[in-house]
């Protein structure tokens, strides 16, 4: 064994077959572990494939329906309910509205993920145009359109509105409150400390409900928005308060030299904010914002529990009728993947977005 | 900094609670707090009827998110182990596996993951045509019955555990004799129990419509319980597989070359190590299962975030009940951060981090 270590020949680089194929049978242990995982995997994609392509029903009229004509999965369901799932309650007759005021929000979505739209006067320009587009199509109103409370508004449209206007409101709270944090003294320091760590301690479903829900019961009529702009504005304090540790955190990063520079050159504090600090401290931040920004989408669904009709909540009604009460697992298996795919394209983009601007930085050197 | 954070916010908090009972609005609080609820949750493991006064109910709640908050503080943390040891692992299959579930598991909205659970055991067969399982256990739209040990039995498990504790540390001081003692000991334990199997253990039996006898586990409690804990035992994963990830190669092959077999140098060496980079990160994310354990209310159970919105409904109360739900989560989170904190300083390996 020492002698193979010392010696001075090494063995010719192995093939990546044989590699792979070393790295699962050797020694009698590993080779059972690879053999009991190989069984479990054909047995599982055997059943799998099965019920959900082979045994599947994809026109039925309901769960019985469905279970007379085959005995795989009722994707029929999906078929026969699609609507409720990706619009909610809003007007049968208008739901083409609801899907072009989507695909708008989304666009917008996308388009600012390129960096290209990184300034100042880009971005508010895009989403002031997104959200005019999309409040004027949604609402209804004008230019003929029927008007559509947003009582009704609901589905996968629902839930992609909360999550664009929380990290539109949110993120500039966020750095706002991670500036005012950082002050080194003064009233505004306290405040910002204390409301960054006491929603913070709170499940983020409390502060909705506090906000959403009991609001009408503290506040006076005439200062109260409408329900929905509510709840939007707990998520974007929500979601500030915890971007706001983030942005805190990559801010400590920069070196002292570096404001100490822009003050010799005579900047004021708004212009090291704006040219030294945030530049540094947000390219720092990237990777935990990204994790931030997907667990905000996924938590979107919350608002489901107090009573708004978002994606998930839409999944529930969807089956939850006498036709197709024993078509749930099909409803949140389908749901479950447009999450899916949607964090992942998420998590993707921002593995992309970390190596596009390692290559800027690169590039500046 | 954090630290002080959290203390600020559970210290104003504390300030506001007196100033209000200083109030007239604080005393009709403390009325309220001990004037009868005429309601009850679903779910108590303490002595709970509806004549019960607020303050009690509101206890009731806090414990079970006590009890929800445990259960899935236990078992995503073995999760999370488990996954993370697999997916660093040299077969490549079962690091598959490891990699799927996370991503599988991460990517998908906890309330999803929880409703699919309850809609899942909702849809189980009735007790009189429950799913068994070898005989003991039995799944159905009730919940699952599992046997639970009798006081009796709960005594015979611990002698058993004394007796075994000590036969292996007499073992280690190499006095055969006590050991054996011990085991001897054990073995008239194991061979009592055998014998006394129906005093020692209540088993779940079909009773007409319903198991009697046995530990049920409600619908509602195993439904978020299995969401929480796959959902966090996800995230662990991630965390433990970077602690194991920070540990330094040349400390493993310093331990390779005292000539230590695989299994020795990551019990002694690589798994104590990853345990110490991973507690703050742990402490964090187990701050997040706290929390989430409101999302109880999804499916029905009766954690304090749904008892206190059940009590608002009732009485009125917004803003004494709202504070009151503050504290406790402050409290608990405060609590957690302060065990991970100080296990962080006695665990820490003098010069080895800083």
């Amino acid at each position: 064994m020492v002698g193979q270590t010392l010696s001075t020949h090494r063995p010719p680089p192995e093939s990546a077959l044989l590699r792979t194929v070393r790295a699962l049978f050797d020694g009698w242990f590993n080779s059972l572990f690879t053999l009991v995982g190989l069984v479990a995997l054909v047995t599982a994609s055997v059943s799998i494939v099965e019920w959900a392509l082979i045994n599947a029903v994809w026109s039925a009229t309901s769960d019985a329906d469905c279970a007379a004509k085959g005995s795989g999965a009722c994707w029929a369901v999906i078929r026969d309910r699609y609507r409720i799932i990706f619009f909610g309650l809003y007007p049968y007759e208008q739901q083409w509205r609801s899907a072009v005021a989507c695909g708008i929000a989304l666009s917008g979505i996308c388009l600012s993920g390129l960096p290209a739209f990184w300034s100042v006067a880009r971005l508010p320009v895009l989403w002031a145009v997104v959200t005019v587009s999309f409040v004027a199509l949604m609402r209804g109103g004008l230019f003929g359109l029927p008007a559509v409370a947003t009582e009704q508004w609901g589905g996968f449209t629902l839930t992609v509105y909360l999550y664009a206007s929380t990290v539109l409101l949110g993120f500039p709270l966020a750095v706002a409150l991670a500036l005012l944090r950082r002050k080194r003294r003064g009233v505004a320091k306290h405040i910002a400390a204390f409301l960054v760590d006491g929603v913070r301690t709170l499940p983020s479903i409390s502060i909705l409900f506090i906000v959403a829900v009991l609001a009408p019961f503290v506040l006076p009529a005439w200062a109260l928005p409408d329900k929905l702009t509510r709840l939007v504005l707990a998520f974007a304090l929500v979601f500030a308060c915890y971007e706001a540790e983030i942005v805190r955190a990559g801010l400590q990063t920069i070196p002292v030299g570096q404001d100490e520079a822009a003050r010799a050159l005579g900047l004021r504090y708004p212009g090291r904010v704006r040219f030294v600090l945030l530049p540094q401290g947000l390219k720092n931040t990237l990777p935990s914002s990204v994790n931030l920004f997907l667990s905000t989408f996924k938590e979107t669904s919350i608002v489901s529990v107090i009573g708004f009709f978002e994606f998930t909540a839409s999944a529930q009604a969807a089956y939850g009728n006498a036709a197709w009460a024993n078509a749930y697992l099909e409803v949140y298996l389908f749901v479950g993947l447009v999450y899916f795919l949607c964090t992942l394209g998420l998590a993707s983009y921002g593995l992309w977005l970390e190596r596009a601007v390692n290559v800027e930085r690169k590039r500046e050197k | 900094m954090r630290q002080v954070g959290f203390g600020a916010a559970f210290l104003a908090v504390a300030i506001l609670v007196v100033a209000l009972a200083a109030s007239d609005a604080g005393r009709e609080a403390v009325y309220l707090l001990s004037k009868p609820t005429n309601w009850q949750v679903g779910f108590a493991i303490v002595p709970h009827a509806p004549s019960d006064p607020y303050w009690w109910t509101l206890g009731v709640g806090a414990l079970n998110s006590i009890v929800l908050a445990a259960i899935c503080l236990v078992t995503s943390s073995a999760i999370g182990c488990a996954v993370a040891v697999l997916r660093l692992s040299a077969n490549p299959l079962w690091a598959g596996y490891a990699a799927a579930y996370v991503q599988l598991f991460r990517n998908v909205p906890l309330i999803l993951q929880a409703l699919f659970w309850f809609a899942l055991i909702s849809h189980l067969p009735a007790p009189r045509r429950a799913i068994e399982i070898g005989g003991v256990a039995f799944l159905s739209n009730r919940g699952i019955f599992i046997p639970v040990p009798t006081g009796l039995g709960w005594l015979m498990l611990a002698a058993a555990f004394v007796a075994a504790i000590f036969c292996v540390l007499q073992w280690r001081r190499r006095s055969i004799a006590l050991a054996a003692v011990g085991a001897l000991g054990l073995a008239i334990i194991a061979g009592l129990a055998v014998e006394r199997m129906s005093a020692l253990v209540s088993m779940p039996v079909l009773r007409g419509f319903n198991f009697q006898g046995g530990l049920r586990i409600q619908s509602e409690l195993l439904a978020i319980a299995l969401g929480i804990s796959l959902f966090g035992g996800a995230y662990i994963a991630e965390i433990v597989r970077g602690g194991f990830l920070t540990v330094p190669r040349g400390v493993l092959e310093a331990a390779q070359s005292f000539g230590l077999s695989p299994w020795a140098i990551f019990v002694k060496v690589r798994a104590p190590l990853a345990l110490r980079s991973v507690i703050l990160p742990l402490g964090s994310q187990y701050t997040t299962i706290l929390k989430l354990t409101a999302l109880g209310l999804a499916v029905g159970y009766a954690d304090l975030f749904s008892v206190t919105i059940l009590a608002i409904n009732h009485s009125g109360q917004t803003i004494p009940l709202i504070l009151i739900m503050t504290a406790c989560f402050a409290g608990l989170n405060l609590l957690i951060v302060a065990v991970m904190n100080l296990a962080n300083r006695r665990l820490a390996i003098p010069g080895y981090q800083v």
